[in-house]
């Protein structure tokens, strides 16, 4: 319909080329060297990719900065391949107005979407509200950014599952970008100790166990805080906001801080009494355990 | 009556023209034949080129040349002045006529009939005589006016002659410069040795052709200047004739304005050719003057050269004086000499050069082109000579002097440079001797150090390159190449730059380069092909059309090494005993050997001050394993911390609690069991210097106890005691970030890596003193193509300095890696020679890719604590035993871990470490 559109459009005109004359351009010569732009195009992005990942990968520490380029380069190589290919075709003015007049014509009647997918890409592009290697989260999507394109952008989730967002869904909703183009990131983790553990202890607990994690990033600070909580009874939540040296790694740094804290915990006393006894605490022990504390109350 | 008289007035007026005509016409021709002379035997001089590659050889050469060619010429041509005694002769020729016109009466009265019968056969046969014998009535007619404009229409017929002949007399006039010029070529190619560009008979037969057309030409000018004076008189008498038939023409033709103004052109065209034969004269005499004044630059040189050879001799007798006797009984005899720096040199002859052309104008004007006439002009270019040849200097020829004379210093430098070293190595070696008793031992190193020191000196002797020849060749060529681009430089701005590549063979540059580009788009065809062709084959693997396995790549996957650049065992290597001795790992206790560290030393002497002043002083020493703190610490004992009591340790065993950290400091200060470690500091002043720090602690939780009680007496006690603590540059990272470590200092030295410099001068100072002459072999060019990029922008650097430079990056600034690289990559030794090998740059790429996060964390962990048992490794990170053993097994195994020869555990091989900090640093582990 919108084909039969634009050449009833087009034929409207006395001065524009007709359909046929049109077809008359699409000469071999010139379809081939379209095709071979189009190749080249082709190949040029996916050099550029296999070169900056190479890069990537030999420095991860500097990633982002040689990712920042992939993006651009991709965009700058889609759009030159459309300006080749209407100068193969040269058109005349006026076919190229009545071209750019209907395509305005079917984004009003149907491919509204499309069009606003392909701005939100470039103001994506223009805005930086992240960029590839990131790890953000745009609506219930949280992930590490691998691609940028010009309808969509694609995220993995730490689950490794791939979540494709339109452009125009981010243009319009909020996206939290937890690094903005560095490796490292904030990473908090939450612990839960009784309400009558050592405040003390629990926080100098809480700094050791981070600075000895392999994950931590020492050029930033890490910050340990402490907060009486209830919920079916009272507890205390240690929170610890450390930096992780790269963001790939934050569940495995969360995991990390909480096996060390809690065997620290538990060699202290500050959780789970039966931990004092010399062997691994049994079923019977923790059965024991529970109904001690359920005669207390 | 009357009527005979005007006979006799016309007679008598043409043969004074005529005698006028006549002289004039023999004084063209005798100024035309003088210069026609002084060019043809200029072009018959033949010029002897001899090889002369001396400057005072080459200096006579060109003079002689010179004189030959161009001096005699051009002061005969200035003697004779042919050209302008042509014009001064043509100036007279006019003002002559003149007067002779003047002398006429300016009106007389005659019939038409009479004046026929008076002329009749003189005057030209017609209808006029027929109708001027009807005109009987008395006429009167203005003779002199007719008889001028006649003549005036006379000098406009024949000006286009005078002009054709001045303008080849000027031609010939500017060929005498130009024959020259074509000479000075011939002497300059042959000079420069590029005879190949230059096609010195083509050029002369050019010459030759025009020279025989001009000639041809002038000789005709003066055939028709002949013809025309002989037609005068019958013009004139047709003149007189017509103004009786035609009594209403007016005669009132001048074309005296236009002579003058020809004159004018012609004077300004010889001035302006004369003052670029005077030009010419200049460039040729201050050439001639530089090169006179360079000689006796390089005769000074030279002199300094053989006296260094005397001192080098005596240098000789003392040794093998030495060698002969029994026992030292004199010293090293005294230096004597000094050297001229290459840029005083460099400087004197720049003035020379300034000097020598000062004479050479600033301003000049000299024709664009000659001209033919006023008419077309006369293009006028102004230059200036002296700038032009100044900038000459600058660009062709500055850089080839200064490496010049950077040769005759880096020569004569070398054999003092020989004699200094000899004199260090027997300086060095008496002093070590000396402290030493074994006496067997003590003859055995001195005759050892003699002989280096001989075979040294001797090597110099029979080495030593006479300079002279080379660089006197090269700073000829350069000034030669100065005055023969300059002059290449002016006829440019003469004839226009496009002008000029006409004049030259461009058709012979085109063809060439076009024979080029097809070679060239031959390759990059071939590549082309080839390219796509893998294209396909990947294209279609990629599709699934082709199966992977046919193609013929085999695949042998291995586990990435440590990369052979950097392991190697020393033990193999054939040193001799007094090289291994220089370069033996352990720290430096003499503190001549201790090189740019002197702000570090300046630091602790600081610390020390203010310490004395009763301040609380406590200092930290940051810096990577073997990047020299030991050293600095035992030069600092002997300089900065001279005169104080002195307690020193090192963290030997690991310490993680208050305990263990009071133990091992009651031991180290000798105090019984329980006594209170902070009392007693506090009772008396002393230095506690306290190595690797980094075993003070393990990254655990509840590990940190013995820092944290150590950071609490430091700074309860350092107002009585001077702390100096060293600690590895990673474990300082993490426990500054974990306790805030430099919170408890008052200075914190970060000694860093050591710069090229500082590698270099390290190395070369360990090398001198053995004795022996070094040499670094060139590296395999591996790009031709970016060899000829960086030679042409000139930035192709010696084989030294890509050694040290590639030293620096693989070592990473550390010296005893740098040190085992230089042992590891000595080539050869041999009579007193040694050789060193191009330090290739190891591929850490594949070791880089195939560590994973575990092996990461495993050597950052190490780093931090400067070794780790198993036990201690599987506390860290929370492991079993078992796990723990094969992680670092499968590093060691690596070789990128072994086992600590001094301490428990395994630590981060030396050879290892820099390729460990950059893959930690590329995965942001360290910073």
């Amino acid at each position: 319909m919108i084909n039969s559109l634009i050449l009833t459009f087009l034929i409207w005109f006395d001065e524009i080329e007709t359909s046929l004359q049109i077809i008359k351009r699409l000469s071999p010569e010139k379809l081939i060297v379209a095709l071979s732009i189009i190749g080249i195009a082709f190949l040029l992005v996916r050099l550029t990719s296999f070169f900056i990942e190479s890069l990537s990968q030999y420095a991860p520490r500097s990633r982002f900065f040689f990712k920042m380029f992939a993006t651009v380069i991709r965009f700058a190589i889609s759009f030159s391949t459309g300006i080749f290919l209407v100068v193969v075709f040269a058109p005349s003015q006026q076919t190229l107005l009545t071209v750019l007049a209907s395509v305005g014509l079917a984004v009003g009647l149907g491919a509204q979407d499309l069009i606003k997918n392909i701005i939100g890409g470039l103001v994506i592009l223009i805005d930086r509200p992240y960029q590839l290697g990131d790890r953000v989260k745009i609506g219930d999507a949280y992930g590490e950014i691998d691609h940028i394109g010009l309808r969509s952008t694609k995220l993995t989730t730490p689950d490794d599952t791939r979540v494709t967002i339109p452009n125009s869904d981010i243009l319009s909703g909020k996206a939290w970008n937890a690094n903005s183009g560095v490796p490292d990131c904030q990473v908090v983790t939450d612990l839960y100790l009784p309400h009558d553990a050592n405040p003390e202890e629990a926080v100098e607990v809480g700094y050791e166990v981070a600075y000895s994690s392999p994950f931590i990033l020492l050029t930033k600070p890490v910050v340990v805080l402490l907060q009486d909580r209830f919920q079916d009874g009272p507890f205390m939540v240690l929170r610890i906001k450390a930096y992780v040296y790269d963001h790939r790694f934050e569940p495995r740094f969360q995991s990390d801080i909480t096996i060390r804290a809690k065997a620290e915990f538990l060699k202290r006393g500050m959780i789970l009494r039966w931990n004092r006894h010399d062997q691994a605490p049994t079923s019977e022990i923790l059965r024991e355990e529970f109904l001690k504390v359920q005669k207390l109350n | 009556m009357e009527n005979k008289v005007l006979t006799e007035v016309l007679a008598h007026f043409l043969a004074r023209l005529d005698s006028c005509n006549k002289s004039l016409l023999i004084e063209l021709n005798q100024h035309y034949k003088e210069l026609k002379n002084l060019v043809e035997i200029q072009l018959k001089q033949q010029i002897q080129l001899e090889s002369s590659e001396t400057i005072s050889l080459t200096q006579s050469t060109l003079n002689q040349i010179g004189q030959n060619n161009f001096v005699y010429f051009i002061s005969e041509w200035e003697r004779k002045r042919p050209y302008r005694r042509a014009l001064m002769v043509t100036e007279t020729y006019y003002q002559k006529i003149s007067e002779i016109v003047k002398s006429l009466p300016s009106e007389w009265h005659v019939s038409g009939n009479e004046l026929v019968v008076e002329l009749g056969n003189q005057l030209p046969k017609g209808w006029q005589q027929a109708f001027a014998k009807l005109k009987r009535k008395q006429h009167y007619i203005p003779l002199r006016k007719i008889i001028f404009c006649a003549l005036q229409r006379n000098f406009a017929l024949s000006a286009k002659l005078e002009q054709k002949y001045f303008f080849s007399l000027i031609q010939l006039v500017d060929q005498l410069k130009n024959n020259w010029e074509i000479t000075y070529q011939a002497f300059a190619n042959y000079i420069l040795k590029n005879e190949a560009e230059f096609d010195w008979q083509k050029l002369q037969n050019k010459a030759k052709n025009l020279i025989v057309t001009l000639i041809k030409e002038i000789d005709q000018v003066l055939l028709d200047l002949e013809k025309n004076t002989t037609m005068i008189s019958e013009s004139l008498k047709k003149a007189i004739l017509n103004n009786i038939v035609f009594p209403w023409q007016k005669n009132a033709f001048d074309y005296s304005d236009r002579q003058s103004a020809n004159l004018l052109h012609w004077t300004k065209q010889l001035q302006l050719v004369q003052t670029e034969v005077s030009l010419e004269n200049s460039l040729y005499t201050s050439e001639l003057k530089v090169l006179s004044c360079v000689n006796t630059v390089i005769e000074s040189a030279s002199l300094e050269r053989s006296n260094l050879l005397t001192e080098l001799q005596e240098a000789i007798d003392w040794l093998n004086q030495q060698i002969k006797s029994t026992s030292v009984n004199s010293t090293f005899p005294n230096a004597k000499n000094h050297i001229t720096p290459a840029l005083s040199r460099l400087a004197e002859i720049e003035h020379i050069f300034t000097q020598g052309v000062k004479e050479i104008s600033e301003n000049l004007e000299i024709p664009a082109k000659l001209s033919f006439s006023p008419r077309e002009g006369l293009k006028i270019r102004k230059i200036n000579p002296n700038k032009m040849l100044v900038k000459s200097f600058q660009t062709n020829s500055q850089r080839k002097i200064a490496s010049a004379v950077k040769e005759i210093e880096t020569e004569n430098r070398k054999i003092i440079h020989y004699i200094e070293q000899a004199r260090e190595v027997i300086s060095f070696h008496l002093e070590d001797i000396s402290g030493n008793n074994s006496s067997d031992d003590n003859q055995k190193l001195a005759q050892e150090a003699f002989n280096n020191a001989l075979s040294l000196l001797e090597f110099c002797q029979k080495e030593s390159i006479d300079w002279r020849p080379i660089v006197e060749k090269q700073m000829l060529q350069a000034f030669i190449n100065c005055f023969s681009q300059a002059r290449i430089i002016l006829k440019q701005s003469r004839l226009g730059a496009l002008a000029y590549l006409t004049q030259q063979d461009l058709n012979q540059t085109v063809k060439l380069l076009s024979r080029k580009a097809i070679s060239l788009s031959g390759l990059l065809l071939n590549k082309l092909l080839d390219t796509t062709k893998f294209l396909i084959e990947r294209s279609l693997i990629y599709l699934g059309l082709m199966s992977s396995s046919t193609s013929k790549s085999v695949e042998i996957s291995t586990r990435a090494f440590l990369p052979q650049e950097y392991s190697f065992n020393l033990q193999n290597l054939d040193l001799p005993a007094l090289y291994n001795r220089l370069f033996r790992f352990e720290p430096v206790q003499d503190s001549r050997f201790l090189v740019g560290r002197e702000k570090d030393i300046m630091a602790i002497t600081q610390a020390r001050q203010m310490w004395e002043q009763s301040r609380s002083i406590s200092v930290l020493i940051v810096g990577e394993r073997g990047s020299g703190k030991s050293s600095l610490i035992n030069c600092a004992k002997k300089v900065s911390l001279a005169n104080l009591e002195i307690v020193q340790g090192e963290f030997g065993q690991r310490i993680t609690t208050e305990e263990e950290l009071y133990g091992f400091l009651r031991e180290l200060l000798k105090l019984e069991p329980l006594t209170n470690v902070k009392s007693f500091l506090k009772e008396s002043r002393r230095v506690i210097i306290l190595e690797e720090l980094e075993r003070a602690y393990l990254r655990k939780v509840a590990c940190y106890d013995a820092i944290r009680a150590l950071q609490r007496l430091i700074s309860a006690s350092s107002d009585t005691t001077l702390w100096i603590l060293c600690i590895n540059k990673t474990a300082y990272q993490l426990l500054n970030a974990a306790l805030g470590l430099n919170q408890s200092f008052s200075h914190r030295i970060d000694i860093g890596t050591a710069s090229k410099e500082v590698l270099q001068e390290a190395i070369l100072l360990r090398h001198n003193l053995s004795g022996l002459r070094l040499e670094f072999i060139s590296p395999p060019i591996q790009n031709p193509f970016i060899h000829k990029a960086k030679s042409l922008i000139g930035s192709n650097t010696t084989d030294e300095t890509v050694f040290f430079t590639t030293l620096e990056k693989e070592s990473a600034g550390i010296f005893r890696t740098a040190f085992k690289l230089w042992l590891g990559h000595i080539d050869s030794i041999q009579a007193g020679l040694l050789s060193v090998k191009p330090l290739s740059i190891a591929q850490k790429s594949l070791l880089t890719k195939d560590l994973d996060l575990s092996d990461l964390f495993t050597l950052a962990a190490i780093l931090q604590h400067g070794s780790l048992t198993y036990e201690e490794y599987s506390n860290i990170f929370q492991q079993n035993l078992n796990n723990s053993r094969r992680q670092i097994d499968e590093l060691v195994a690596r070789e990128l871990l072994e086992d600590d020869p001094q301490k428990d555990g395994f630590r981060v091989s030396p050879d290892a470490l820099p390729l460990v900090k950059e893959v930690l640093y590329l995965n942001n582990l360290i910073s």
